[in-house]
């Protein structure tokens, strides 16, 4: 069937281009001013403890053994060394990463919760109050620096209000098995831990999602005009069906399909966003331990967690193609 | 099409009595469309009369308001139009009068449209078999949904119906995708969802344009038998006279939002009255989609429209009375009401 | 053109916004109450300050008044735009023009390049380049770059592939011009509007991205009037003090916004179709 082989096509493809990808930071991160073994070990260091250090870790032989014997370790699921936490950076990111995508997925669930129906809404009303209002909030949207509104959020509802709690993450639920709070809280049956859970995220996921919010928002919006005027809208109306059947079952399905394959790229700018606004909570992400890397110089800090980045978005962007695939026939039968 | 043969069966051509009450009235519409342009003044009193189990053929090229017409039935219309006169009596109720709700019960139910491209008048991403039972269920109440009944009926009724249309394999047809079936297919689905309401008065927009002309003709004669077996009204609409012969008892030739002639279908291929019908008459042999090829000019501008007769600028017979005065659809002949001033009828 | 984008209220708040941004950035000396407090200036004795007649928006924990190193920072922002997209533009465009005009082997592995270049948010590539640098402007402005060039290129090889195929091609190579000739002289300049539309928008992102450069400690450094470092600076003092944090956020805030109203005006005038994703947003 021609779908199951762009699919495969799609992921073989994906292998070059997450293979180059790890090479460019590689490279990037290898080639410094700067000395980040003199900075890991601190200024009273001597040259020899460099120099050993140097070697310990490998970074005296040429790039490209470096890199083979680095990709090899990450086959193996091995990210190397940190030279900031003292561990595995493989332990670092399987305490981290789940935080992360949990915080990202909220966000976009939220985006879509929220700007789908008020998509609709302007849509349905078109050149209205409405409508007019759904553009500005949108426009706003996007524009809108999502640390500063974090900023913002976390002063008025933390600080002023006491509503929310400022930073972090919460205490863990009972069970940890997938390492999303809110998911292993409900798994665990535990409400209460649900709820703590969730208001630690309110914000965080809150914050990030205002931009991809408002792009759906106007995705859908644009995507159901188009809609209206097809062909099938005309003729769904002609055999009596219900308005509201029209609007939320014939044309949403077909106005969400065309936006999915946008929603797998906005996902790309939540993970980039998560950067700044797991900053501004201390969220433990995978985010929030990659500026630690960065200020520090952690290279192998650093690009791991690029690397995991990279394919997380090529995972979803993945996810949001079969997902395309499987709601609109046309792109099954080409 | 003039090369086929096809079964026309003594009795095909009914006798509609002059005094029945007729199903559809549409009396003197006039629709304006407000364009950036300008306003458009598209139909421009046009009357129409459909009679029990009738079918009528409106037929003209395109542009002419034909489908703007049938839209205006069923309540379609864009945004941008504004009936600016008329009435649409159907069983003696005006149509344009209806609020919404109302006006929701009599789509699908009295009265149902057949769409013209099969390609795009079926929602690409649900399953025929959703879209029947959606029409079959959903059907005639506003706001709040009729309850759907037990699956089982309806799925049975929707099977029959795609049955009654011939679609082989019924079943199959109903789990797939409108992209999976071929253009004759859809036509058929089109027709089953059209007659699922068990509709009076069906509106055959243009019907198989869109398709190969040898599937187009067995889908109409498909349609013309169901038709008959059912004693339903039809009015189709279409540019192509042929079709309108086969399967119509009476045309109304359409030029420029107005009425030209109307005639009973066999009188109108013996002899026709108004100039614009002998045109489209004399362009049949040259095998083309546009019939305009045979008759100069274009269709009119409608922002600013000749000032009498809509079809003076082409016609071969103008006379000076033509840019002045409009000329009255009326009866030359007993059963043949023309519209033009070379029949002193249509003079005042 | 002028017309339409004239009828559109919302474009014209939008280059309102740029014109003011643009002007308080070039007459910041001349404009700023306190143009000293841009750079090294202490006076501990006014630290902290509320908004007062004096400094309209306040004073930052050093003493220095915000509203002056805001049009300060509009410099710098705008600087900072400026270089990032002229980089971005610059190589991207030759090289999108060149994979789809000429295709083939070296299409393809520009192409790729491009993909590998995509694989992860522009944020997250900027940032990881940072690590290689020392934290300053400059090197937040090549970093940003570094990520930013390959949304042109996929922008211009879209364009150009289509484009390829139209008329006036043909033409011109019925007449015998060369490669070059057609490329540069005939596909480009029919490409411009979507590359216009795009720089447009992409000033408020590449704003933004810079600002969260900076906030991070990643970008400009203090004693920088940069409105992403000044977040960060303000921040400590939160929530007390709450305008050194804010108003530079709003200063950011607002900057998008016009060039987004102003892109959006553009979009509507060249009445283009840029894919609806904005890099950076």
């Amino acid at each position: 069937m021609n779908f199951r082989i762009y699919l495969v096509r799609r992921i073989l493809h994906l292998i070059p281009v997450l293979l180059g990808l790890s090479v460019l930071i590689f490279v990037v991160s290898r080639v410094i001013p700067g000395d980040p073994l003199r900075l890991a070990l601190g200024t009273e260091a001597t040259e020899e403890q460099v120099q050993q250090l140097r070697q310990q870790t490998g970074l005296d032989r040429p790039l490209v053994v470096q890199y083979i014997t680095y990709m090899a370790g990450v086959l193996r699921g091995d990210f190397g060394y940190s030279l900031r936490t003292h561990r595995n950076v493989t332990k670092d990111l399987l305490d981290f990463f789940p935080a992360t995508l949990e915080l990202t997925t909220v966000a976009m669930g939220i985006a879509v919760v929220i700007g789908m129906p008020l998509g609709i809404l302007a849509a349905v009303r078109k050149d209205e109050a409405a409508d007019h209002l759904s553009r500005v909030l949108a426009l706003i949207g996007v524009a809108l620096p999502r640390f500063w509104l974090a900023i913002l959020l976390q002063l008025a509802f933390a600080y002023h209000l006491r509503l929310l709690p400022t930073i972090g993450r919460g205490p863990a639920p009972p069970t940890e098995i997938t390492g999303l709070y809110l998911v292993d809280s409900l798994l665990a049956v535990d409400l209460q831990a649900f709820w703590v859970s969730f208001k630690h995220v309110a914000m965080p996921a809150f914050a990030l999602s205002v931009g991809t919010l408002a792009q759906v928002m106007r995705l859908i919006r644009a995507g159901m005009i188009e809609e209206m005027r097809r062909d099938y809208a005309l003729s769904a109306r002609s055999y009596g069906l219900p308005a509201n059947l029209i609007i939320y079952k014939y044309l949403l399905k077909n106005a969400f399909t065309a936006t999915l394959t946008i929603l797998g790229l906005s996902y790309g700018f939540l993970l980039g966003n998560a950067f700044l606004v797991e900053t501004v909570f201390a969220w433990p992400g995978l985010a929030f331990y990659g500026v630690d890397a960065l200020r520090f110089k952690d290279f192998n800090g650093v690009i791991a967690v690029t690397l995991v980045i990279g394919m997380t978005y090529a995972v979803v962007n993945l996810i949001t193609d079969i997902l395309y695939g499987y709601f609109d026939p046309r792109i099954r039968y080409e | 099409m003039e090369s086929r043969q096809l079964n026309q069966e003594a009795g095909s051509r009914k006798q509609v009595a002059v005094d029945r009450e007729p199903l559809l009235k549409i009396e003197d519409l006039a629709i304006h469309f407000h364009l950036y342009e300008g306003r458009a003044r598209v139909i421009n009193g046009v009357s129409l009369r459909i009679g029990r189990g009738e079918s009528v053929a409106l037929v003209g090229e395109t542009g002419c308001g034909k489908s703007i017409t049938a839209k205006t039935i069923l309540g379609l219309l864009p945004p941008n139009a504004e009936i600016v006169s008329g009435r649409v009596l159907f069983e003696g109720e005006d149509l344009l009068r209806l609020p919404e709700e109302e006006l929701q019960k009599i789509r699908g139910r009295k009265i149902a449209m057949i769409f013209q491209d099969p390609g795009t008048a079926l929602n690409p991403v649900f399953t025929v078999g959703e879209q029947l039972m959606d029409v079959a269920s959903w059907q005639g109440v506003g706001w709040v949904p009729l309850v759907r009944r037990r699956n089982g009926d309806l799925r049975k009724q929707c099977l029959d119906m795609l049955r009654l249309v011939r679609i082989p394999d019924p079943e199959s047809a109903f789990r797939k995708y409108p992209i999976e079936l071929s253009g004759g297919m859809r036509q058929r689905v089109l027709i089953a969802l059209a007659l699922l309401g068990n509709p009076d008065l069906l509106i055959a927009d243009e019907l198989g344009t869109a398709l190969d002309v040898s599937i187009q003709d067995q889908i109409l004669e498909e349609l013309r038998d169901l038709v008959r077996t059912r004693g339903l009204s039809v009015l189709y609409i279409t540019h192509n006279l042929g079709m309108a012969r086969l399967v119509s008892d009476r045309i109304y030739v359409m030029y420029g939002g107005e009425i030209a002639e109307v005639a009973p279908t066999d009188a109108m291929f013996t002899r026709q009255l108004h100039p614009y019908s002998q045109g489209l008459l004399a362009a049949i042999p040259r095998l083309s989609g546009s019939i305009g090829e045979g008759i100069e000019g274009r269709i009119p501008d409608y922002i600013a429209p000749p000032p009498a007769c809509r079809f003076a600028p082409r016609c071969p017979f103008r006379m000076e009375i033509c840019d002045q005065q409009r000329p009255l659809l009326a009866e030359a002949e007993p059963d043949r009401p023309v519209a033009c001033h070379l029949y002193p009828t249509s003079t005042r | 053109m002028w017309f339409r984008f004239r009828q559109s209220t919302l474009s014209l708040v939008g280059l309102a916004i740029v014109a003011t941004l643009v002007l308080a950035a070039i007459f910041a000396p001349v404009v700023a109450p306190f143009p000293q407090h841009a750079g090294v200036f202490v006076d501990f004795d006014r630290g902290l300050q509320p908004p007062s007649p004096r400094n309209w928006l306040g004073t930052d924990d050093a003493g220095r008044d915000i509203l002056s190193r805001i049009l300060f920072g509009a410099r710098i922002s705008l600087t900072l735009g400026a270089v990032v997209l002229i980089i971005a533009v610059g190589l991207g465009v030759p090289l999108g023009l060149i994979a789809a005009y000429w295709g083939g082997r070296l299409g393809d592995v520009i192409m790729r390049i491009t993909d590998v270049f995509l694989a992860v948010p522009p944020i997250a590539l900027a940032l990881a380049v940072t690590a290689a640098l020392r934290p300053t402007l400059t090197n937040a402005m090549i970093a940003i770059a570094f990520a930013w060039w390959p949304w042109y290129t996929r922008l211009v090889y879209g364009q150009v592939l289509s484009l390829k195929e139209q008329q006036f091609v043909e033409a011109s190579r019925g007449l015998g011009a060369s490669r070059w000739r057609i490329a540069f002289r005939e596909i480009l300049p029919n490409a411009w509007s979507p590359i216009i539309v795009k720089v447009t928008l992409d000033m408020g992102f590449v704003i933004l991205t810079g600002a969260g450069l900076s906030f991070l400690g990643l970008g400009a450094q203090p004693p920088t009037p940069e409105w992403g470092t000044m977040i960060a600076e303000g921040r400590t003092y939160l929530p007390g003090v709450w305008w050194a944090a804010t108003f530079p956020g709003l200063a950011i805030f607002v900057a998008v916004l016009g060039f987004n109203l102003l892109g959006d005006g553009l979009r509507d005038v060249f009445d283009v179709e840029i894919e609806q994703w904005r890099a950076g947003s």
